[in-house]
């Protein structure tokens, strides 16, 4: 047991110090570089409501991680480099996915020589799966939920044969160290249909069906006790109607038809046999991921399948392989979609139950489950094939394999180029997924934290979802306003709803004739950020000369002055700036169709305008446009992002306040206690609500999901303390038999 | 392909013939090695139709299996 310990703490070591070596992060596609500055990425996981992506959203996919990202972002205050703490939480994964392994085949096949467990361990860890989903894909969550599906489902399978709930706790305990997983709602619902796969499977070949239902039933009321931060304020956003947007944009035919566009490009038998995800390995693929298209490398492939399939039928008498067996094929024939043999059955599903529709790209959900359940029998198949052989033929036979598993599965790990793709920078052999940040973004990312925190600023050019940066190793992947900086940085367009109607206006409004502060202070922006070091033509993005001739003429008019430059990106002040996060309007411009409407790029925040969709001027009631004089003056405290306390003096006639966060049906104003109703969209993101007070009072501006956000942090934080009771209990009892 | 039809066809010949589970579970095995090489002689497309026929096999072959482990049981 020693040898095999040794084995998953030294192996994951050489891996990691290999990738890491060279002292820089690893960066790509839609993580960004959480690394770089994780205590930013806890800043937008402490609370309900984020910053992100600029106008705010709700943050609760990431409160999930909070524990996560608090942990790590105290390990870089500690001063270890961003590169060290990601090599040691790969490292952690590695090594904990090994061990989950390990667990698990040594439970269910417990006379299985150390060896061949060993095979089981390699093959999690270097089979194609692995490879393309967690390392190639470098999404942080995912190597999460690979790390954690094998403890999770060792606890709980250890539980349903022991027969014992104190195993609940340990399953539980596992789930909060890796909380991460759950910022990604699929997983959430991937790891408890697992689970429940388990349980069907075990009544199936085990009987103790009431047992098995009462476990599964506890195991998930935990679950929710232990996991009510997150839980609970994901809750009260659907059903305050804050997520309607986002689920909206959602759940849609396009949903359907990613499914079958999926299934037909990578939910083929031969590639899910294969534990191959055939897009990645295409014939545009990278030089080095075509081997697995060649003859030899093929075979081998086939070999390690081609030996669970036998072992499954020669053994088919054996509970354990049953069980097992059992959630391999029903795992294989999720993977395919809606691919024939009766794929109808999936979208039977998939359209009936709407919430199954994140299961739209069934190949990369259901692989996890398929890289497990084979690497757990690949060991007990190995061995089933050649312990009848002769000695010599038999070491010969097992080195053989450990070689194909290690020299071939494993070379683009220890090689480095399963961190590598075709888009560049990365597909530079020598960069892959390195990359380094430029020392004057750390400056830039002062000086604006320097000037307070009640404005925005926007980088210019504005990138899609995707950048390109021209570093020292580049990067390339989702744009970094949260890694970058710790404030309200808008640097990119996205699909979040009411946002992309204003931000795609931004760079036309800029380089055209108008008056680019009037949309700026729409959003509150104060600054505007140059950045000369993207890869502009790569991205398709505005040539970043043409922008600093406009912002050139724009100076010349009194709009706008050039501050500073840091390294390649300069700072511009919008010198028509006021304080606009909240204000009190009295001029009410009315359209039509709010998200056809273009007349807010002259709208203008400083004489109190506002526009009003003409659905919701029926809410503004007796409210009358008044003198500018009887407008109330408004200072504001920001407490934190999902709370603000407003300080109004000389209210006179009736007014509509004006928040400019992105507009969310969980925001609520309130007086005394007392809500404001006729909370509205305006200005095509902002919230606005009327009020019809007079005099000086306080009014109380909060997201609401937030109360139970701090609720559920109780409460969680209680369930772990008796779940660590729970298992000491536990242990003292097992303490006291043993004796 | 009709997979259903197939699978009735399976079905009813088990019928006459009464196989055990082992029977399909080794068809479909066999019909798994036949699509690997024609898989690895590059006729993608027939080896694709091959492995979907084998892996209805052992869809059947196993749930044959699993009703016999339950009766011996």
């Amino acid at each position: 047991m020693w040898r095999i310990l040794t084995l998953v703490l030294l192996v994951p070591l050489i891996l990691v110090g290999i990738w890491f070596k060279d002292g820089y992060l690893l960066g790509a596609s839609e993580d960004g570089l959480i690394f770089y500055n994780v205590s930013s990425y806890y800043h937008q996981a402490q609370y309900a409501w984020m910053e992100y992506p600029g106008l705010g959203s709700p943050s609760v996919a990431l409160i999930a991680g909070k524990p996560t990202y608090f942990f790590l972002s105290f390990l870089q205050g500690l001063g270890i480099p961003g590169f060290l703490v990601q090599a040691g939480v790969f490292y952690f994964l590695l090594i904990s996915a090994g061990i989950g392994v390990y667990l698990l085949v040594h439970d269910l096949f417990p006379k299985l020589s150390k060896n061949y467990v060993l095979l089981s361990i390699l093959f999690y860890w270097f089979n194609p799966i692995a490879l393309y989903t967690i390392l190639s894909r470098s999404l942080l969550n995912y190597f999460f939920f690979y790390s954690a599906i094998p403890i999770a489902s060792y606890f709980y399978i250890k539980g349903l044969r022991t027969r014992k709930f104190s195993w609940i706790f340990g399953l539980n305990l596992s789930l909060l160290l890796y909380s991460y997983i759950f910022s990604y709602v699929a997983f959430t619902l991937l790891l408890w249909f697992w689970l429940l796969l388990i349980t069907v499977y075990f009544v199936l070949f085990y009987s103790h069906k009431f047992f098995a239902l009462k476990y599964f039933f506890l195991s998930i009321m935990l679950f929710l006790i232990c996991n009510s931060w997150w839980i609970f304020p994901m809750i009260a956003l659907n059903i305050s109607g804050g997520a309607k947007d986002s689920s909206q944009s959602f759940l849609q035919q396009t949903n359907f038809d990613t499914l079958t566009a999926i299934s037909k490009s990578i939910g083929n038998l031969n590639g899910i046999f294969k534990l191959v995800n055939t897009s990645f390995v295409s014939p545009d693929s990278l030089n080095w991921a075509k081997l697995y298209y060649s003859p030899v490398l093929s075979i081998i492939q086939y070999f390690f399948i081609g030996a669970v399939l036998f072992f499954i039928i020669k053994k088919r008498k054996e509970a354990e392989v049953l069980f097992i067996g059992s959630l391999f094929l029903t795992v294989i024939f999720l993977a395919k979609g809606n691919n024939s043999p009766f794929g109808e059955i999936y979208q039977i599903l998939f359209k009936k139950i709407q919430i199954l529709q994140i299961f739209r790209n069934p190949f990369e959900k259901f692989s996890f489950l398929l890289s497990l359940t084979t690497s757990i029998l690949i060991g007990p198949s190995i061995y089933s094939l050649i312990d009848k052989l002769e000695d010599n033929l038999r070491r010969l036979s097992y080195l053989l394999v450990l070689v194909c598993l290690c020299g071939y599965l494993g070379y683009p790990l220890y090689s480095g180029l399963a961190l590598t793709n075709t888009f560049p920078p990365t597909n530079d052999y020598s960069i892959g997924y390195k990359v380094k940040v430029p020392d004057y973004y750390k400056e830039l990312d002062e000086w604006l934290n320097s000037k307070g925190d009640n404005f925005r600023y926007i980088g210019f050019p504005l990138a899609p979802e995707g950048i390109t940066y021209k570093w020292e190793k580049g990067y390339t992947g989702l744009e970094l306003p949260v890694s970058l900086f710790d404030s309200r940085a808008i640097l990119l367009n996205t699909t979040t709803s009411f946002f992309k109607q204003i931000i795609s206006q931004m760079e036309m409004t800029l380089l055209s004739d108008k008056d680019f502060s009037l949309l700026a202070n729409l959003i509150n922006a104060k600054y505007y950020l140059l950045r000369y070091d993207i890869d502009y033509k790569a991205r398709g993005m505005t040539d970043p000369s043409i922008i600093e001739k406009s912002l050139l003429e724009k100076e010349k008019k009194g709009e706008v002055k050039k501050l500073t430059t840091f390294g390649k990106v300069s700072i511009w002040e919008n010198l028509r700036w006021e304080d606009s996060q909240f204000y009190p309007a009295n001029k009410f411009i009315k359209v039509n169709n709010f998200d056809k409407d273009t007349t807010f790029t002259s709208i203008d925040v400083l004489k109190k305008e506002v526009l009003i969709d003409l659905d919701d001027s029926s809410k503004l009631g007796r409210l009358v446009e008044v003198k500018e004089t009887i407008l109330p003056g408004i200072i504001y405290e920001k407490i934190n992002t999902t709370k603000y306390i407003l300080h109004l003096k000389n209210a006179g006639d009736p007014f509509l306040l004006v928040f400019s966060e992105l507009y969310n049906d969980g925001w609520k104003a309130s007086y005394k206690d007392q809500e404001l109703n006729n909370h509205m969209r305006v200005n095509l993101y902002a919230n606005g609500w009327i009020v019809d007070k007079r005099g000086d009072f306080d009014i109380l501006v909060e997201f609401a999901p937030q109360k139970w956000m701090d609720i559920g942090e109780k409460i969680s934080i209680v369930s772990i303390f008796l779940i660590i009771g729970g298992l000491y209990f536990v242990f003292l009892k097992y303490k006291r038999e043993g004796a | 392909m009709n997979y259903y039809l197939l699978l009735l066809g399976i079905v009813f010949l088990n019928i006459k013939l009464k196989k055990e589970g082992g029977f399909y579970l080794w068809i479909g095995f066999y019909l798994f090695l036949i699509s690997a090489v024609v898989n690895i002689a590059k006729s993608v497309d027939l080896s694709e139709v091959i492995i979907r026929i084998g892996f209805v096999f052992l869809l059947i072959g196993f749930a044959s299996a699993v009703r016999e482990y339950k009766t011996d049981k």
